[in-house]
């Protein structure tokens, strides 16, 4: 299938329109419909290397971000995520069209994908090895799985890890990978090649930008990778990279405290995050320089047969 | 004497600490690993368990009353 840079920006606007873009993100498909103009930019920018799938493909999710009806679009414009058109949030302010479309593809993940157990946290892959970074907002995660990515590392996703049950392995599912206030810096400088979409301000996370998964990251999205590593990342000012070996009886815990459907599963979800456990080295992570975080991981991955 | 409730799916990895899932009120505890020994190691009671510990179990419903 083409991938959506090879159909061009008035053909993604007609489909964004009318008929809806119909996109392949890892293991999913998601139909698209909007008809505001900065969320056809950052769409044809930031998923440009991604397939689409063929209009009578099975769609896993139909979203859409539009403005709502109502007066208030003419003074105080807001936009609006719809979910088979239903609106499940409430709108946000008219500048956020696509931050809102990626949390609710998000949303979409974690809500309704449930063949997959789900953690929040990014994921990686080097040597077949995944590395998960399992850890709530604030953490430093997205800033040490961006940088990773630019480091050799494969992205896998930047916040929803999927766990497929029957394997217990790791399902890819990159997308555009989301950085927030000072982390949006920290990539510029370490990653000059970067290129971010619009910022966007004032958002309930503060100013949010995303970047394009890697082309390559979206090549091998078919690449599963075996669990390797449990790690849990936590920026501390001025705090030297340091990586402490953890009691794997508490990195499930993190696991079990980051999943969104583990109730879900019972206990064939306790035996599915063990079986985790049981294939990675876990450990606990501060660090405060991206550089010597990456450099630290290099190493890590090299010291692991 | 106490025995481990119906249900438990114990698990270790030789560390400080290990998990026990109760299957019939799908909860997931982490347990000192002291406590993970006496759950895998049958009837519970006497001198194997002090009191305290022992209220603790019996309140997250891990242990019950042998027959």
């Amino acid at each position: 299938m083409p991938t959506l840079a090879q159909v061009g920006p008035a053909a993604l606007r007609r489909s964004l329109r009318h008929e809806g873009l119909t996109l392949r993100t890892g293991p999913f498909r998601a139909r698209i419909f909007s008809r505001l103009p900065e969320v056809a930019d950052a769409v044809g920018t930031l998923y440009a290397d991604h397939e689409l799938a063929a209009h009578d493909d099975f769609i896993d999710f139909e979203v859409a971000v539009q403005r709502p009806a109502g007066l208030r679009r003419l003074w105080r414009p807001q936009v609006e995520f719809q979910f088979d058109g239903q609106p499940p949030f409430n709108p946000l302010p008219g500048d956020q069209g696509f931050p809102l479309l990626e949390w609710g593809l998000n949303w979409c993940v974690y809500g309704q994908c449930h063949q997959y157990l789900i953690l929040h946290a990014a994921v990686l892959e080097r040597g077949g090895r995944a590395l998960i970074l399992p850890a709530p907002s604030g953490s430093g995660k997205s800033t040490l799985c961006a940088g990773l990515l630019f480091n050799g590392w494969r992205l896998l996703s930047d916040e929803l890890t999927l766990i497929c049950p029957q394997r217990g392995d790791i399902v890819p599912n990159p997308r555009p990978v989301s950085l927030k206030n000072e982390s949006i810096d920290v990539i510029s400088g370490f990653a000059p090649q970067v290129r971010f979409g619009s910022r966007v301000s004032e958002t309930t996370k503060g100013v949010v930008a995303h970047f394009a998964a890697p082309t390559e990251a979206l090549r091998r999205a078919g690449q599963r990778a075996r669990p390797g590593w449990v790690v849990l990342p936590r920026y501390v000012r001025q705090s030297p990279a340091v990586l402490q070996p953890l009691d794997r009886a508490r990195a499930f815990m993190h696991l079990v405290e980051n999943a969104f459907n583990y109730d879900i599963f019972g206990a064939e979800g306790f035996e599915l995050l063990a079986s985790v456990i049981d294939r990675s080295d876990c450990y606990s992570f501060e660090y405060s320089s991206l550089p010597e975080a990456v450099a630290l991981f290099d190493r890590l991955a090299d010291q692991t047969p | 004497l106490y025995e481990p409730a119906a249900g438990l799916i114990i698990r270790h990895w030789g560390g400080e600490t290990g998990v026990v899932f109760d299957a019939s009120r799908v909860m997931t505890h982490l347990l000192d690993i002291g406590i993970i020994e006496l759950l895998t190691s049958g009837p519970v009671g006497g001198s194997s368990i002090d009191d305290t510990t022992l209220a603790e179990l019996l309140r997250l419903g891990l242990l019950r009353r042998t027959a």
